[in-house]
């Protein structure tokens, strides 16, 4: 059976397929791209970076479920360390900015310039 | 013999370069290697009857393979076009070195880098490959941006000296991408920049498609930035003022004579130039206009300037009007004239520009009005100087006179307005350096400044001697400087070939 | 004698030159030996070489491209060997006169190392054969001339009056050169001798009928042909226009003044005339004009003379109009009457100027007529020459000046051309008029001033050539010597009409009395012409006019070149740079938003274009 005609059936004669699982994830990633290019708090821009990349993540398990194929499940595995790491390196980063400034504001990180 | 003799000329000052900057006393080393480069380089005059005979089985070798290029080879050769330029940079490279006795401390970085300038220009003129004589240009060109930066005179010369190299560059990019665009005509397997092959193989097989006329307009306009055609020359006047005497003399006597040199065996002998109407109708009035400009325009303006190294800047200047002139009216006579003008007025440029040096008090720059009778004091510098001006204004009797008269009688029939400006010319230049040689040193005694009554010692003495005997042997004999240019360039038309320069883009029409 | 000598005549004054000027620099009793050595050697040789009658030496290359050869040849036809006598004779002359002049004087070798040099140059000029050659001696003598007025050079009046007469040369040379050109571009030649076969063809060639008639037209090659040349006379021989630059030149040393501006130098435009005469006579309106000018400046500077007070200056402008009356008479199509009058006007002029440098040297340089007088008993032989030369000058019957003066009005009578026969009656009046002033105020009455009551004596080298000159004033157009010589075998006896005779005794003598009665006995001038005096003011007028107006000029293309090229051009490209620099200055500005924004459009722009 064709990848994109397995469905996960829900109710009467409804199929949810694999395009519902990228719109879902496509949307994710823009909230998170719009976030990331507007919010002024840092820990914000920071959550919205993990949307996108949690929005990356739904999109590999999402292929990886409809195309039976176990490689996206292990690419969203990496996906969660990197970002583990990535967060602990950015908060620390954060966490020793804020010390030195006392705000929240990304405005402030333009003095990292000099 | 001969090939040695023309290899010892030109490696002679890099040697001199190495040996300086390895500890060696800077001045007598450059003198003596200097000196070596000058008899070497009179006695190759002498052998070779001026350049009447190439040396036949130069060594050369291949030097690079670069893509848009083609093939690049390192060797030197002379003919009746190098050579008289050849024995000008030695002779003016000697003097020059002579001269410089008031340059005291740095001296190693001084004469190395004169060293450079020398063995550069010596090398850019009798390079056989017209990417070789880019690059030795270059290589003469950069040393003189920090040698004024470094021992020029007045407050602002590092401004002056970064603007001259800017300037300088953007002409050689546009005169590289001129050269560029000429090579693009060749097919790739038979590409070379070797002039003697780039000759035969246009001669030989032409491009089919002729040749686009916008390669000549950049190749003009770029090497015209390199010797100073009307607008692009602001360069000059300002870097000729802050210079020392040595590289004033280098450059305005030898250097700024290879933008013409290039011009001369590149475009105007290879290629019927003037066959083509689209250039006749455009380019020729347009260079007309702006060797006109050069001739009265900066004559004119040279009148009122205040300062004897600017003035001295804007006539030589002027002289390059009479050479774009000589080029325009592309008759085989007047092509030896802008051989022999480029000689004997770069002889005649430098010889000012040394003399001029030693009025200058220390460290500032020569206010005419400061100078009034300062001359007055030393006879001899009155006499080696008037030497030099007489020949600027084309003294007959005197090297820049035979050029000139070849020139005005065989370009008056085709260019005949330009040779009027040209003759008008000869008037304004007389006009102002008689009266600055009256003002600075007939009239006794009114110098504000004070000045060393400066004394000619044996340096000097020998720089008088040699450029004012250059200057008048060539005066008297110029037919050593015609013959060998004639026979040159009368070979080079022969070979020209019969090529169409055509309209549009690049290689189609 | 063999033809190779013949170039002795030209390398051993500029060997002579070039060792006064070089190396004998600190002896000048050396060098004053030299340079009087080769003016002898000189007149000796030229005096041998008439004799002997030799052939001409051949020819040197000077110049050679090609087949186009510019070369030094000899031509030596009467007029060449007359002019030769002239020029070497008088200049021998001046070089012994000058050992007594400028015995004082410290720059004595560049004195007489200039004094070779003009040697050089003016035989260069005498000899040549080839348009070019001329050209190069023309301005190598121009060149002596400056040198040898500014000899005094820390005088401002002497260094700015040597730039003027470079100046003023050289303008005339810009039109001889054009002259040459268009010979050039003409008849495909410059050899003199190849042109005098060519000339007379030139209106055969241009008639179509084939039948052969050398009438001259006014056709409009040969007019600019001979305009050309003519101005490289004009120049030289300061005629109207080009003429204010003689008077100043009298700042040089007297002896220079009697050799190069009045007996030589000036003289080489009329002889260059009467060299190119077949060239010149193609074109009548070329004539016509020559003539006219010629006839001009005659009685301007004979105008001008009336009201000078400086005893050289007076002599200055007596040279200049009587080089407009030979250049009259070539105009007049007569070059041997001109030629006549210009050999003797050397004899009488160069006596006159060296009789007024003995005069200026014995009250010690001062110039001033009317500071002189009663100079007649103090200076017995120096007035006896002085008024042999002012007897030959103003046409006293019996002397050479007569004869010549005679010439040049027999041919304007002959011609028909009255106006200016006229002018030339009344230039002569004028002359004796002026002459006969600066005699009586000068030499007769009683002395003006202290210097005029003691005048230092003058020594015998001083007074030797003024002797000798006189002689050749006296004698040399008895016989009509010269005209024979000049037209050799064309020479025909004509004897001039009675009127040519009454009207230039008459003149002398009116002019004599007038100037006799007027100035007898006067302390200062009863005439005062300012007009006159002040040279027609011609001197300011082109110094408002054209030194100003260059001046003008420069400072246009100055402010062009400094604003426009250079502000505008120039500061627009590095403008046009740091213009760059300040725009893309707000990219970099640390602002991370800016930086993620940016990366955004980048990676938006990058996913559009793939496509």
């Amino acid at each position: 059976m064709s990848p994109a005609k397995i469905g996960v059936k829900i109710g009467r004669g409804k199929v949810i397929t694999l395009g519902h699982y990228i719109a879902v994830s496509g949307l994710l990633f823009c909230i998170g791209l719009l976030g990331v290019l507007i919010r002024r708090s840092v820990l914000i821009i920071y959550m919205c970076l993990e949307l996108m990349l949690t929005a990356a993540a739904l999109a590999f398990v999402a292929f990886s479920r409809f195309n039976g194929c176990i490689d996206g499940q292990v690419m969203v595995l990496f996906i969660i360390t990197v970002a583990a790491a990535e967060v602990a390196v950015g908060l620390g980063i954060i966490v020793a900015w804020f010390r030195l400034q006392r705000e929240t504001d990304v405005e402030g990180m333009k003095h990292l310039r000099f | 013999m001969e090939q040695v003799l023309l290899w010892l000329a030109i490696v002679a000052p890099f040697i001199g370069f190495v040996l300086i900057l390895a500890g060696v006393h800077p001045r007598w080393t450059a003198i003596a290697v200097t000196f070596v480069a000058f008899t070497s380089g009179a006695f190759l005059y002498a052998t070779t009857g001026g350049g009447i005979e190439i040396i036949a089985d130069a060594w050369k070798v291949k030097w690079l393979e670069l893509p848009l290029v083609g093939r690049v080879d390192f060797g030197f050769n002379i003919d009746g076009v190098s050579m008289p330029l050849l024995l000008l940079s030695v002779a003016v490279s000697f003097a020059a070195v002579l001269v410089s006795s008031n340059v005291k401390d740095r001296n190693a970085e001084f004469y190395s880098l004169i060293l450079l300038i020398s063995g550069g220009a010596s090398a850019a003129f009798t390079s056989i490959d017209l990417i070789g004589m880019y690059v030795f240009h270059e290589l003469a060109l950069i040393p003189t941006f920090l040698l004024i930066s470094r021992f020029g005179y007045g407050a602002g010369r590092a401004s002056v000296a970064t603007r001259m190299a800017v300037f300088l560059m953007l002409g050689s990019l546009l005169a590289l991408v001129g050269i560029v665009g000429l090579l693009q005509m060749m097919p790739e397997q038979v590409r070379t920049s070797n002039l003697q092959e780039m000759r035969q193989f246009f001669s030989s097989t032409p491009p089919v498609e002729g040749v686009p006329s916008w390669v000549f307009s950049v190749l003009i306009i770029g090497f015209g930035v390199l010797f100073g055609l009307f607008p692009f020359h602001s360069w000059a006047p300002a870097a000729y003022a802050a210079c020392p005497a040595a590289v004033a003399m280098l450059h305005a006597g030898v250097l700024k004579n290879f933008g013409i040199f290039v011009l001369l065996v590149g475009p105007f002998t290879m290629f019927p130039i003037f066959g083509n109407d689209e250039f006749v109708r455009f380019m020729v009035p347009i260079l007309g206009a702006l060797a006109a400009c050069n001739m009265l325009l900066l004559g004119l303006a040279a009148l009122r300037q205040d300062r004897l190294d600017v003035t001295i800047g804007y006539i030589s200047l002027m002289h390059m009007g009479y050479l774009v002139l000589g080029l325009l009216a592309d008759d085989v006579f007047t092509l030896s004239s802008v051989v022999m003008l480029m000689f004997s007025h770069g002889l005649a440029t430098a010889a000012l520009f040394a003399w001029i040096s030693y009025l200058r008090p220390t460290s500032s720059t020569l206010w005419i009005n400061d100078l009034t009778g300062a001359g007055c004091k030393s006879p001899e510098l009155m006499f080696a100087f008037g030497l030099a001006m007489m020949a600027s204004i084309g003294l007959p009797g005197l090297a820049p006179f035979a050029g000139e008269i070849l020139l005005f009688l065989n370009a008056f029939e085709k260019r005949t307005l330009l040779t009027l400006t040209a003759m008008v010319g000869l008037i304004v230049s007389a006009v102002i350096l008689l009266r600055i040689y009256r003002k600075v040193f007939q009239l006794k005694g009114l110098a504000t400044h004070d000045q060393k009554v400066y004394s000619f010692g044996l340096c000097e003495r020998f720089t008088a001697i040699l450029l004012g005997g250059l200057l008048i042997m060539f005066g008297i004999f110029p037919k050593w400087l015609s013959e060998p240019a004639f026979e040159t360039i009368l070979a080079l038309k022969e070979q020209t070939a019969d090529i169409k320069v055509v309209r549009l883009g690049y290689g189609t029409e | 004698m063999s033809p190779e000598l013949w170039w002795l005549l030209l390398i051993v004054p500029l060997v002579s030159a070039g060792l006064c000027t070089v190396v004998l620099r600190r002896w000048p009793t050396f060098s004053a030996a030299v340079s009087v050595g080769s003016a002898l050697f000189c007149f000796g040789l030229v005096l041998w070489g008439i004799v002997s009658g030799t052939a001409a030496p051949p020819q040197w290359e000077w110049l050679k491209v090609g087949e186009f050869v510019i070369s030094l040849e000899f031509f030596l036809n009467e007029l060449s060997t007359l002019m030769l006598v002239v020029v070497t004779g008088v200049g021998l002359l001046v070089h012994v006169y000058s050992l007594g002049y400028m015995a004082h004087d410290e720059a004595r070798s560049r004195y007489f190392g200039g004094l070779s040099l003009f040697m050089f140059s003016m035989t260069g000029i005498v000899v040549s054969d080839n348009l070019v050659m001329v050209f190069i001696f023309w301005e190598l003598v121009g060149l002596s001339s400056y040198v040898l007025i500014g000899h005094w050079y820390w005088r401002q009046a002497a260094s700015a009056a040597a730039n003027k007469a470079f100046l003023m040369n050289r303008i005339g040379d810009l039109g001889f050169l054009l002259g040459i050109i268009v010979v050039y571009l003409t008849f495909g030649t410059l050899n003199l001798g190849e042109l005098r076969e060519l000339a007379p063809k030139y209106f055969m060639a241009m008639d179509k009928a084939g039948a052969a008639h050398t009438v001259a037209q006014p056709a409009l090659l040969p007019t600019l042909i001979a305009l050309g040349l003519f101005c490289g006379a004009v120049g030289k021989s300061a005629q109207f226009p080009l003429h204010v630059w003689l008077p100043d030149a009298m700042e040089g040393p007297t002896p220079v003044s009697a050799l190069i501006h009045a007996a030589t130098m000036v003289a080489a435009g009329v002889y260059l005339l009467a060299r190119l005469f077949f060239l010149i006579s193609l074109s009548t309106l070329a004539l016509e004009i020559i003539a006219w000018v010629g006839g001009i400046t005659a009685v301007l500077a004979a105008l001008m003379a009336m009201q000078q007070n400086d005893i050289k200056r007076v002599l200055a402008y007596s040279t200049m109009s009587q080089l407009g009356l030979m250049v009259l008479a070539v105009g007049l199509s007569d070059p041997n009457a001109a030629m006549f009058h210009l050999t003797t006007h050397a004899f009488f002029k160069a006596l006159l100027f060296l009789a007024a440098g003995a005069v200026i040297h014995a009250l010690d340089h001062d110039q001033d007529i009317w500071k002189m007088g009663g100079l007649a008993k103090k200076m017995p032989i120096v007035f006896g020459t002085f008024l042999i030369g002012t007897l030959a000058l103003t046409g006293c019957p019996g002397l050479s000046g007569f004869f010549s003066k005679d010439a040049i009005l027999s041919a304007a009578q002959v011609k028909g051309k009255w106006g200016l026969f006229w002018l030339t009656v009344g230039t002569s009046t004028l002359t004796a008029f002026y002459m006969m002033r600066l005699i009586t105020v000068a030499f007769l009455g009683e002395p003006r001033s202290e210097k005029a009551q003691h005048p230092h004596s003058v020594g015998w080298v001083m007074v030797l050539p003024l002797l000798i000159l006189s002689v050749p004033s006296v004698i040399s157009g008895y016989g009509e010597v010269i005209p024979r010589w000049l037209a050799g075998k064309e020479y025909h006896h004509h004897e001039h009409a009675l009127i040519v005779y009454a009207v230039g005794i008459a003149a002398f003598f009116v002019g004599v009395i007038l100037s006799a009665l007027l100035y007898l006995g006067k302390k200062q001038d009863p005439l005062s012409l300012k007009l006159l005096r002040e040279r027609f003011y011609l001197d300011e007028i082109y110094n408002n006019f054209f030194v100003r107006g260059f001046d003008v000029l420069g400072a246009i293309c100055c402010a062009f070149d400094r604003w426009c090229v250079m502000g505008i051009g120039v500061k627009s490209v590095s403008l046009s740079f740091s213009l760059a620099g300040h725009l893309f200055r707000f990219l970099v500005n640390g602002d991370v938003r800016l930086y993620t924004f940016l990366m955004t459009l980048g990676v938006v722009i990058l996913i559009f274009w793939s496509r």
